[in-house]
């Protein structure tokens, strides 16, 4: 899937700049900060607004054939639920039957059910759910019908970790032949689950690649030493702390420094989350 | 089965529609519905059980049902139509192909659904009380069409217009558009305001009902000759409404369609707007039609305006008002009519007259039939309407028999047309030209005007052939399936809500709700029979016999005349009730009112009212007390004289006495003369109280000792 | 005192345009009736006074329910507002008391129409006392009324719709049962005498003090019901 150039205005607010991407096979992150476009672009996606200029196609369709388009789609957005009179299996069959699903949905929802671990709940009223479990049935829908495009907006939002790893492999197993776009802020699921990220800042793409790619470009930016309590905050003050951990009276940190830090430090190996906030900060 | 089954489940549309329908059955607020409107219809079936006048006043006046109907349909529509955007899954289901449309119209259809359940249920529960209160037949339908047209009709388009506020609006300013779209459709606006500005004459009266999809007039009672108001332009109307709103969801459902189909939006819009507006302009003109205000006020200013509807166009005099027939240089010898009904009235009447010499030949005919074509023996003649009368010219004089043809068009007063198949046409009201000239109503008490009657000089063969598809009694004798003919000085015809029924020769047609009417009418028949001979004899100084074989009954024809409800031709009777119609008031009119439909006279306007009650009811007692008159229905003079006393008019009250006192011991003789004398000064218009005291000095009698 | 203001500033400001309903329909309302009043024919003014109160006893009384309905509206319907339900603020100041503060400010409106009406010889000074009372105390009513069903339908569109439908019931003269027994409404005259009005008030009063209590004891559940 290519994005090309796609602007979008909200008044005098330019939610997006001339963002190009290229979305290919598997697993895709987007990262940003809050009011970074994520959202306005997955719904850009989704058919749900329309830019005002540029253009999207995948494989040869274009996104003014919307119909089409909805066709190769599933998408879990930010802010999910469904009616809440009705059950887990019914709202399931619901969302199958309007994708068009002839043939074996019947399979498919109980395929979906088990896969977001659902089985107890299946027949319970949607009123019933906790929030977490509301966001299972999110995903569960979004992977309905075999979709070739899956566009999740923060999907473990509400998730335990057991529940998190499940959806990790889930995600992971979904790339597979398919184009997953994921918009999330916890880097460490885009570290284990995306083939490919963009960070995306006040609207524009700041970068495009591999997660090892990215970590990369942050090599030697990121120093650790270890600090009384006092050097820590005159650290702080001057310096962007990545982590810190209290050691022995004193504190482990982890910083961000274009040049050699003046205190004793050595260089580390960039994390992920770290190279993400030094090309923000750059 | 299993095969219609296995299509159903795939469709998404028929997918959208159950899961609206489990919504539906599976929410709250359903039991809460469903109580509510059993409710209503309980109080609704109390009004029809415990209304004292006619059963459909319960319905014309259930203007609250129609606006409750309102605010829920709006509330039902709005909620329908926000339960994505409530349930956070608007966005999911917008990514679904034709998802966002088949929601909306999956949701017209639930509308639909719960519209027909209301038919139903309320059909079904006036029909029990009908069969209950032993209501006439012609209610049950008309009464199911009722329901249909200004209780759900206004509930689905509501709910509608709920649907399409839901849809587009998401701030709490939807409320404000909900209460007030609410208000402008429904018959509360003009019910607690326009009534009231309409008596106080404020502002912005005649458009409280401009915009509404319910009753016209909220307060108004059910008309016993023409039943509901059902006119076609307002079906028409409330059609063109729901197609205008469904043109609008159609419209939000391109929403998320992108750009490409801007011009298929924008054509949507401007149908729906158009829709819109051409249903207010209908809507304008039914209530126009309907409301006899508007009509009577246009009425009423045009005979302010115009006191005199003709200048001297004829080289005679011009006659005063409903006098000196003499002087118009021609005499009807025939008419043969032909007749149709639709949105106006259609007539063609042809004329054999006598004419004596002159170039111009003057009819009066009501100024709202307009004339489309003269012609005088084939020949088209220029001819001017003005007012109430047509002159046709000729370049010579005419003389001799000569046929004059006209095609006119138009509608009678307000009283008299509600719809094509709602229509009266009496006797003595100029629908068909008649010898005379000036106006055909009067307005001296410039508050409503009433007909003045004119007549022509004599009965003359008259033949009317009705053309509609509607059912139309006619006053003349019945040749053939819509054909009559006769020998009368005018035809009247009714189509309405009427039934007829024989009684020896006679036919009577009456208003079909009013199913006491056969019995009393029997009776009114007979007396009036009875007392005829008698009151023409003794005051016209001629036995006649009533000959009238056709009595039309009807409900009140207002302003018909400005007094009296009775009027008796040679053939036919037209006997007017009050609106508070109850079977007894038949029967009382056989007595003073006939005595008025016999003697009455256009003189009698410019005496008092006093007077003249005195002469009617003094006649009706010395009848009474001479044993002419076998019925005890008439009101006695006593009541004349106290309320006389109360208002301090002592003169009056002297003379009533003096009148009480021949009526009580006076010699027959001298008090048929006395009438008949008392007859000849109101008639005059030369009655005062120095008059009838030499009278009473002439006829009266000391009390004997 | 400053908080309370400080809480009803709040209120108003995320009412946003819906809140200047209540001040147009009861100034438009009044104005229509000077209108109607100064257009009346000459020797009619006695019944052109009678139909402008009643006009006024009309579509007063249940626009009084409308900042109430809106006020509450964020508690009982919208979600994101579970925190509210964990203030330490009494719930009685901020259920009962802000429904009678919105109810005053809707007295104090009644009042200031009241003057024009006076001042321009539309109602002498005894009737508008009265009129005064009876407006306010079906203001009272229907302003209960309001807090009671966005309690307990939580949903402001049937709340309002409730509101509509009472006030059409009370309107429409001719319902049976409805009319006879169960109308609030007061038979507009001329010349009205206090001491008759006195049992309406009380009656009307006890009602409100009724549904109140109600409604408040919805408001202290409404976590609960909500959440529950």
């Amino acid at each position: 899937m290519k994005i090309h150039d796609v602007s979008k205005n909200y008044g005098k607010v330019r939610a997006l700049d001339k963002v190009n991407i290229a979305f290919g096979e598997g697993v895709h992150g987007l990262l940003g900060e809050n009011g970074a476009g994520k959202t306005t672009l997955m719904r850009i996606i989704t058919t749900v607004i329309e830019q005002d200029s540029g253009t999207i196609e995948h494989n040869g369709v274009s996104w003014d054939n919307k119909e089409e388009i909805r066709k190769m789609i599933g998408y879990l957005p930010q802010k999910f639920s469904m009616y809440r009179q009705l059950t887990v299996r019914e709202s399931l069959r619901h969302i199958a039957i309007l994708k068009g699903m002839e043939k074996g949905w019947k399979l498919a929802v109980d395929n979906a059910i088990e896969s977001v671990n659902l089985e107890e709940k299946a027949d319970s009223r949607i009123g019933e759910l906790s929030g977490g479990m509301v966001r299972r049935l999110g995903i569960a829908q979004a992977v309905l019908g075999n979709p070739e495009i899956i566009v999740v907006d923060e999907p473990t939002a509400g998730l335990d970790p057991e529940e998190r790893m499940r959806f990790r492999l889930l995600l992971r197993q979904l790339g597979v032949g398919k184009t997953v776009i994921l918009s999330t802020h916890i880097v460490d699921d885009v570290e284990s689950v995306c083939d490919n990220l963009t960070i995306l800042h006040k609207g524009k793409v700041v970068i495009t690649g591999t997660p090892k790619e990215i970590k990369s470009m942050a090599g030697g930016k990121i120093w650790k030493a270890s600090v009384s309590r006092d050097d820590c905050m005159k650290l702080a003050e001057d310096k962007l702390i990545t982590d810190q951990k209290i050691e022995d009276g004193g504190y482990d940190v982890r910083f961000v420094s274009d040049d050699t830090p003046d205190i004793k430090a050595v260089p580390a190996e960039p994390r992920l989350e770290e190279a993400y906030m030094w090309l923000i900060k750059r | 089965m299993t095969a219609i089954k296995k299509i159903l489940q795939k469709n998404s549309f028929i997918e959208c529609l159950c899961s609206e329908m489990k919504y539906l059955f599976r929410g709250k607020g359903l039991l809460l519905i469903v109580l509510a409107w059993f409710i209503l219809l309980v109080l609704f079936c109390m009004a029809v059980i415990s209304v004292p006048t006619h059963i459909g006043d319960s319905f014309t006046t259930s203007g609250w049902v129609t606006q409750i109907l309102i605010f829920a349909g709006m509330s039902i529509g709005a909620l329908l139509a926000s339960r994505d955007h409530r349930s956070w899954c608007e966005e999911t289901l917008i990514a679904i192909p034709k998802v966002y449309k088949y929601k909306i119209f999956s949701r017209m259809i639930i509308l639909l659904i719960i519209t027909l359940a209301l038919v139903i249920t309320s059909v079904l529960s006036v029909f029990f009380v009908f069969l209950f209160k032993g209501a006439p037949g012609i209610y049950y339908l008309s009464s199911a069409a009722y329901i249909v047209l200004y209780w759900t009709s206004p509930f689905i388009i509501s709910g509608l217009l709920g649907m399409f506020l839901g849809q587009v609006i998401r701030s709490k300013f939807i409320y404000v558009l909900m209460v007030l779209t609410s208000l402008i459709l429904g018959p509360l606006i003009p019910l607690a305001v326009g009534s009231i500005a309409l008596s106080s004459h404020g502002p912005l009266f005649e458009y409280y009902m401009l915009f509404t999809i319910g009753q016209l007039d909220p307060n108004g009672a059910v008309y016993e000759a023409y039943g509901y108001t059902l006119n076609n332009e307002l079906w028409l109307m409330r059609f063109l409404q729901l197609s205008s709103l469904l043109f609008l969801l159609v419209f939000t459902s391109l929403k998320h369609d992108g750009r490409r189909k801007k011009i298929l939006r924008t054509c949507l819009w401007l149908a729906a707007i158009s829709l819109w507006g051409i249903s207010v302009w209908g809507t304008n003109r039914v209530s126009h039609l309907q409301l006899e205000r508007y009509r009577y006020n246009e009425l009423n200013e045009y005979y302010i305006n115009n006191p005199e509807s003709v200048e001297i166009l004829t080289d005679k005099a011009p006659a005063k008002n409903g006098q000196d027939v003499t002087g118009l240089p021609y005499t009807i010898e025939e008419y043969r009519i032909n007749i149709d009904d639709g949105s106006r009235i259609y007539i063609k009447t042809e004329i054999s007259c006598i004419i004596n010499n002159t170039d111009k030949i003057i009819f009066s005919l009501f100024h709202g039939f307009e004339v489309k074509n003269c012609s005088v023996d084939g020949v088209k003649k220029p001819y001017e309407q003005v007012g109430d009368s047509i002159v046709i010219y000729n370049e010579g004089m005419y003389s001799g028999t000569h046929s004059v043809l006209m095609e006119y068009s138009g509608l009678p007063p307000a009283n008299l047309y509600k719809d094509e198949d709602k229509w009266i046409l009496p006797a003595g009201f100029a629908w068909i030209p008649v010898e005379h000239i000036g106006k055909v109503m009067e307005n001296e008490t410039n508050i409503n005007a009433y007909f003045s009657y004119p007549q022509n000089k004599k009965d003359v063969p008259i033949s009317v052939r009705y053309n509609g598809n509607n059912t139309v009694y006619c006053s003349l004798n019945d040749m053939d399936e819509n054909y009559w003919t006769g020998y009368s000085g005018g035809a009247t015809l009714f189509c309405g809500w009427f039934d007829s029924f024989k009684y020896g020769s006679a036919e009577f047609i009456y208003p079909a709700m009013c199913p006491e009417n056969p019995d009393h009418a029997q009776v009114f028949y007979d007396r009036i029979k009875e007392s005829y001979p008698v009151i023409t004899e003794e005051l016209l100084g001629e036995r006649r016999i009533l000959l009238a074989d056709k009595v039309f009954i009807t409900a009140s024809l207002l302003y018909l005349h400005a007094e009296g409800r009775l009027f008796i031709y040679n053939d036919h009777i037209i006997a007017c009730l009050t609106e508070d119609y109850t079977g007894r008031v038949i029967e009382n009119m056989s007595g003073l009112d006939t005595v008025r439909a016999i003697v009455q006279s256009p003189g009698w306007e410019a005496i008092g009212q006093d007077y003249i009650y005195l002469f009617l009811d003094g006649y009706m007692e010395s009848m009474y007390k001479r044993g002419k008159y076998a019925y005890n229905d008439y009101v006695p003079l006593s009541r004349l004289i106290n309320n006389a006393e109360e208002t301090g008019n002592n003169e009056l009250a002297d003379i009533c006495r003096d009148v009480q006192k021949m009526i009580d011991y006076g010699d027959s003789n001298k008090q048929i003369s006395f009438f008949r004398d008392y007859l000849e000064l109101l008639n005059n218009g030369t009655l005062n109280e120095r008059e009838i005291r030499k009278l009473i000095a002439v006829y009266g009698e000391k009390e004997q000792s | 005192m400053k908080m309370w203001l400080k809480l009803l500033y709040y209120d108003l400001k995320e009412m946003g345009i819906v809140f200047f309903v209540p001040i147009i329909v009861t100034f438009g309302v009044a104005s229509y009736g000077i209108f109607i009043y100064c257009g009346a024919p000459v020797g009619q003014e006695s019944s052109a006074m009678v139909t402008v109160m009643n006009l006024l006893q009309n579509f007063i009384p249940p626009v009084s329910s409308w900042w109430i309905i809106m006020a509450f509206h964020r508690y009982a319907e919208e979600e994101g507002t579970e925190a509210f339900f964990t203030y330490g603020i009494s719930k009685k100041k901020t259920g009962i008391g802000r429904t009678l503060t919105f109810m005053a400010v809707m007295i104090m409106l009644i009042f200031i129409i009241m003057i024009p009406l006076h001042l321009m010889g539309i109602l002498r000074i005894e009737t508008a006392v009265i009129v005064f009372l009876v407006l306010s105390v079906q203001s009272l009513l229907y302003g209960s009324c309001g807090f009671l069903f966005i309690l307990w339908f939580r949903n402001t569109i049937w709340s309002i719709t409730a509101i509509l439908i009472i006030a059409s019931l009370n309107i429409w003269g001719n319902i049976p049962v409805l009319s006879r027994y169960l109308s609030i409404t007061v038979r507009m005259q001329a010349q009205m005498s206090l001491s008759g009005l006195c049992l309406y008030f009380l009656f009307i009063i006890g009602i409100s003090v009724v549904i109140n209590y109600k409604g408040q004891k919805l408001f202290f559940e409404l976590g609960t019901r909500k959440y529950g």
